[in-house]
């Protein structure tokens, strides 16, 4: 009979420890939402007339899920005008840039420019320790007057060392996408 | 007048003639479950390395043996071998049940009977099965009985689906526990080293009362067996290697007994790397497991006694790196692709992200009364303790930081009572308790997919048994409640807690008719009504999850599913010659839920995304499981099996996802349990068999909800054999096979990462084991 009261006992104590273990009224903080991407901004800033400067964003101010983001565009873009580009990350939701971060791990990331208006064309301005392209600075030329999208791709550990990879073309990069934004174009 | 086969003596011990020596051992094979007699049966002296073979009437008779301590190994054509330990003081005469197994399928034993207890048919696979498939999965070996299948994200992570339910919707019981691991996603399999297992069985019948928690989608029992009385330590020791993946597997178990007490404990290691498609490797797709468990039975006094059981599951999976994405260009990338993204050419046995580490911890204690079997009673309490780490590649040095870092601890508790009202009514009732406490580690730096909480279940119910002439009833009748504290976090920004509590109220009917139609022949039918609350991740999940490779959105308005389940099984032999069992099933279930991909362009920073939504529909799920076994002669068996299924939304007239195709199986098995002489080395049990697996395209698809059509259908060639050698007290058993023997390239519909790559290609196993 002493297993059955060990039994009874050890039934008791653990169903104690649990049910005063369970309660849920732990005070815990909100966790951090370290990787969100919640905005991403693209300034153009024309060579010959540095107070021609165009913005792009997109802003998703709830991150992933929940309401969609929105693109907006700031300023005009000129024909036959060259652009240098700058492009940040920010996750609003922390109130964190994360530019910084990506530029710390620049080996292991690259953006990829993809335009569909006519004659309008983005290099690369920076390269990383390989010497392979990274993107966050860019140079752009844009051509005779159109209209068209442009889309901004941050990838996560591509295959920089692909086939025309480092020349801005994302078909066998590979890797996780971490931004895709699209944006509405038209060169005046 | 019967006639005896007088045994021959192939070796003489020494000790022989050295003492008394007239002692007999005489006896008869049988087989209970059919009520025959069993010819050809092999009776065995281990530790004289001689036997005999019984007669026609199913006698046997051994002479001139020494007064001794004797352990005798009884086996038969498809039957379980039996062992029987013996002080041979004086003539013994012995009476030996052989548990008939009704089909032997593939190298799977199916062990088909009903039980004394539980009406409802259930099938199982062997120790020796489990044991010589030792780096499968507990999921892939269950999917060798027809109507169960196996639901994949790569290679090293399966989840049984019985007759087309899965996860949530199935019981795991480990030893009478119900499995308290994570067992919503698809990339999350269960917790269970089946070679801690004397045997794995599965119930698909209607529904079963007797265990908590869900119970409308079928049961797999996990069953450690310990019934030895025998006081010397036996056991076994086994090593395999399997050459796709180059995964090695140590596995032993021992055990010791007497009539006051007894033990079985196991152990496992496992360890693979890369696995292989015909072409390329899988890269980052090997694991690594340590597992062990300990069962210990006492004995209080005549009326009591006690059992303790303890399992530790402790694992690392690699997750296919190609297959890992995050939108739907990547995903459109992805699929365009003849080989993955990220697939090199060297071999590797590393794991890095993504990959899993999950340990599951369970200690069980039960104490049995019993009064002159009139009444018995059964009172458990177990703990669990199940830890679940991801991890994923992430940005700034955080891939060593775990994505979902969740702990849940677990506690059961249940008091069941039997009782033997007249000879023919027997009524079992039982109540159960089941509290879980679910917490995340939010350091991650990642919103947690599945929020804190806590749920506690609390269940009734009542079955009673009655037989009449050649019929058999069954009414049951159980009554769950469960309770939800949740403590969520909004999905607005700025993001707060929020405490809810949610309760449900589940109700479930069952009614089994067993019936003898003939000699040969058995009936039975079982219509099971049963309700299941939605679980946790149903109703909250909110997140990113690697699982489904997309963004899960959970609905906190969701209803419980009810299910109508009616289920009709045929089972007839005649004699000697063919076995068949035809079961047919039909299932109703309102608020059926399921993980819908979204049509509807969800616009993120990310670009477009997958999104999935938990919605509930109506569905009929019906199909056919069919098997037999055809003895071609006192050597050669054949088996046939296959599984039908079909599946529809009934308002949206539209096939249900991730349904099993159909299959079909043949194969032909060659099998001796005499001494046999193979490349000049003597074998007393050799066997080996050609198997043809044919898996249809799964036709009933919705294309609008998948991002691929089904892949084409695929025939599969396997083989396996096993050798023994009975030798002085210990038995050696050399075993193998070969899967996909013509490295057919493949992709299978249940297999999530068939987006991405193909299934495996040439598999050889060669494995070794000693019993003793």
């Amino acid at each position: 009979m002493r297993s059955f009261s060990l039994l009874i006992f050890s039934t008791l104590f653990l169903a104690i420890t649990c049910f005063t273990s369970c309660s849920n009224d732990d005070e815990v903080i909100v966790p951090v939402e370290e990787e969100v991407i919640t905005q991403a901004v693209y300034t153009l800033t024309s060579q010959a007339d540095p107070t021609n400067i165009v913005v792009f964003t997109f802003l998703d101010s709830d991150g992933e899920g929940g309401l969609d983001g929105t693109s907006s565009v700031t300023g005009t873009l000129n024909a036959g005008t060259v652009y240098d580009g700058a492009l940040t990350f920010a996750n609003t939701i922390e109130g964190e840039d994360i530019t910084e971060e990506i530029n710390e791990e620049k080996e292991e990331h690259q953006v990829f420019f993809q335009s569909t208006v006519d004659g309008m064309t983005i290099a690369y301005a920076d390269v990383d320790a390989n010497n392979a392209p990274v993107g966050l600075s860019s140079t752009a030329t844009t051509g005779d007057a159109g209209t068209g999208t442009l889309t901004i791709t941050l990838r996560h550990e591509p295959a920089k060392d692909g086939d025309g990879v480092s020349s801005g073309d994302i078909t066998n990069a590979g890797g996780e996408t971490d931004i895709e934004v699209v944006f509405d174009v038209t060169v005046e | 007048m019967l006639i005896r086969s007088i045994c021959l003596f192939l070796v003489l011990s020494a000790n022989l003639y050295a003492q008394d020596c007239n002692f007999t051992i005489s006896g008869r094979i049988i087989d209970n479950n059919e009520g025959t007699t069993l010819e050809f049966a092999n009776i065995y002296i281990n530790e004289l390395s001689q036997g005999c073979v019984s007669d026609s009437l199913g006698y046997f008779f051994l002479d001139n043996l020494c007064s001794d301590n004797y352990h005798l190994t009884i086996s038969h054509v498809g039957c379980a071998d039996v062992n029987v330990y013996l002080e041979l003081t004086k003539d013994t005469f012995l009476t030996v049940d052989l548990k008939h197994n009704d089909q032997v399928l593939d190298d799977v034993l199916i062990i088909g009977k009903a039980l004394s207890d539980d009406s409802q048919i259930q099938h199982s696979i062997s120790e020796t099965t489990i044991q010589d498939n030792a780096l499968t999965k507990l999921a892939d070996l269950t999917a060798e009985i027809p109507g169960v299948s196996s639901l994949k994200t790569g290679y090293g992570v399966s989840k049984p689906i019985i007759q087309g339910n899965y996860g949530n919707r199935i019981n795991i019981l480990n030893n009478g526990v119900p499995l308290a691991g994570q067992k919503w996603g698809t990339d999350h399999a269960p917790e269970i080293d089946p070679l801690t297992a004397s045997s794995l069985s599965v119930i698909k019948g209607a529904s079963s009362l007797e265990h908590i928690g869900s119970n409308l989608g079928g049961v797999i029992l996990i069953e450690h067996d310990l019934n030895t009385t025998d006081p010397h330590l036996h056991g076994f020791a086994g090593y395999s290697f399997e050459t796709n993946g180059r995964g090695h597997s140590l596995s032993t178990m021992l055990k010791k007994g007497n009539e006051k007490s007894k033990f079985r404990f196991t152990s496992s290691a496992k360890k693979g790397g890369d696995k292989r498609a015909p072409d390329y490797f899988l890269n980052n797709t090997g694991f690594q497991e340590i597992n062990a468990s300990l069962l210990y039975k006492r004995v209080l006094n005549s009326r009591w006694d006690s059992e303790l059981f303890a399992s530790s599951y402790n694992t690392e999976i690699g997750i296919l790196r190609g297959a890992h994405i995050s939108n739907t260009t990547d995903l459109n990338l992805a699929f365009g692709r003849e080989i993955p993204f990220f697939t090199e050419d060297e071999f590797s046995y590393g794991i890095d992200a993504p990959r899993q580490i999950v340990n599951h911890n369970l200690a069980k204690l039960t104490l049995n009364f019993s009064d002159n079997y009139k009444n018995t009673l059964k009172v458990s309490t177990a703990v669990q303790f199940n830890q679940r780490k991801e991890y994923d590649i992430r940005r700034g040095n955080r891939t060593s930081k775990p994505t979902m870092d969740l702990d849940k601890f677990s506690f059961f508790s249940e008091i069941k009572h039997k009782r033997i009202i007249t000879k023919n009514l027997i009524l079992k009732s039982g109540i159960q308790n089941l509290t879980a406490k679910i917490e995340n580690d939010f350091s991650t730096g990642i919103l947690p997919i599945i929020p804190n909480h806590i749920s506690n279940e609390v269940g009734l119910f009542s079955i009673l048994n009655y037989q009449y002439k050649k019929h058999d009833f069954e009414l049951g009748f159980r009554s769950d409640y469960a309770y939800y504290d949740v403590k969520y976090i909004t999905r607005e920004v700025p993001r707060i807690f929020v405490d809810t509590t949610q309760n449900f109220i589940n109700v479930s009917g069952l009614f089994v008719w067993n019936t003898q139609v003939s000699k040969k022949s058995v009936f039975n039918l079982s219509v099971g009504a049963a309700s299941r609350a939605p679980a946790i991740n149903e109703l909250y999940s909110y997140g990113l999850h690697q699982g489904v490779s997309g963004f899960e959105e959970g609905d906190m308005e969701l209803l419980p599913e009810r299910s109508l389940k009616t289920s009709a099984t045929f089972r007839t032999e005649s004699n000697k010659f063919y076995e068949l069992e035809i079961n047919g099933y039909f299932q109703k279930v309102q608020n059926f839920i399921l993980l819908v991909p979204q049509l509807d362009i969800v616009a993120t920073i990310r670009g477009i995304f997958p999104l999935f939504k938990y919605e509930q529909k109506d569905v009929n799920i019906f199909g056919l499981d069919f098997s037999s076994r055809f003895n071609l002669s006192r050597h050669f068996t054949s088996n046939l099996s296959a599984s039908l299924i079909k599946g529809y939304e009934l308002n949206a007239d539209r096939p249900l996802i991730n349904l099993p195709s159909n299959n079909f199986k043949l194969n032909l098995e060659y099998s001796k349990k005499e001494a046999v002489t193979v490349f000049g080395l003597k074998f007393d049990d050799i066997n080996f068999s050609v198997e043809g697996t044919y898996t249809a395209k799964q036709f009933l698809i919705n294309e609008e909800l998948d991002y691929l059509p089904a892949p084409d259908a695929y025939f599969l060639l396997n083989t396996d054999f096993s050798l023994e050698r009975k030798l002085n007290k210990v038995n050696i058993r050399y075993f193998g096979s070969v899967t996909n023997l013509l490295n057919t390239e493949y992709r299978d519909y249940l297999n999530r990462q068939r987006y991405f790559a193909e299934e495996l290609g040439i598999n050889v196993t060669l494995g070794l084991r000693v019993n003793f």
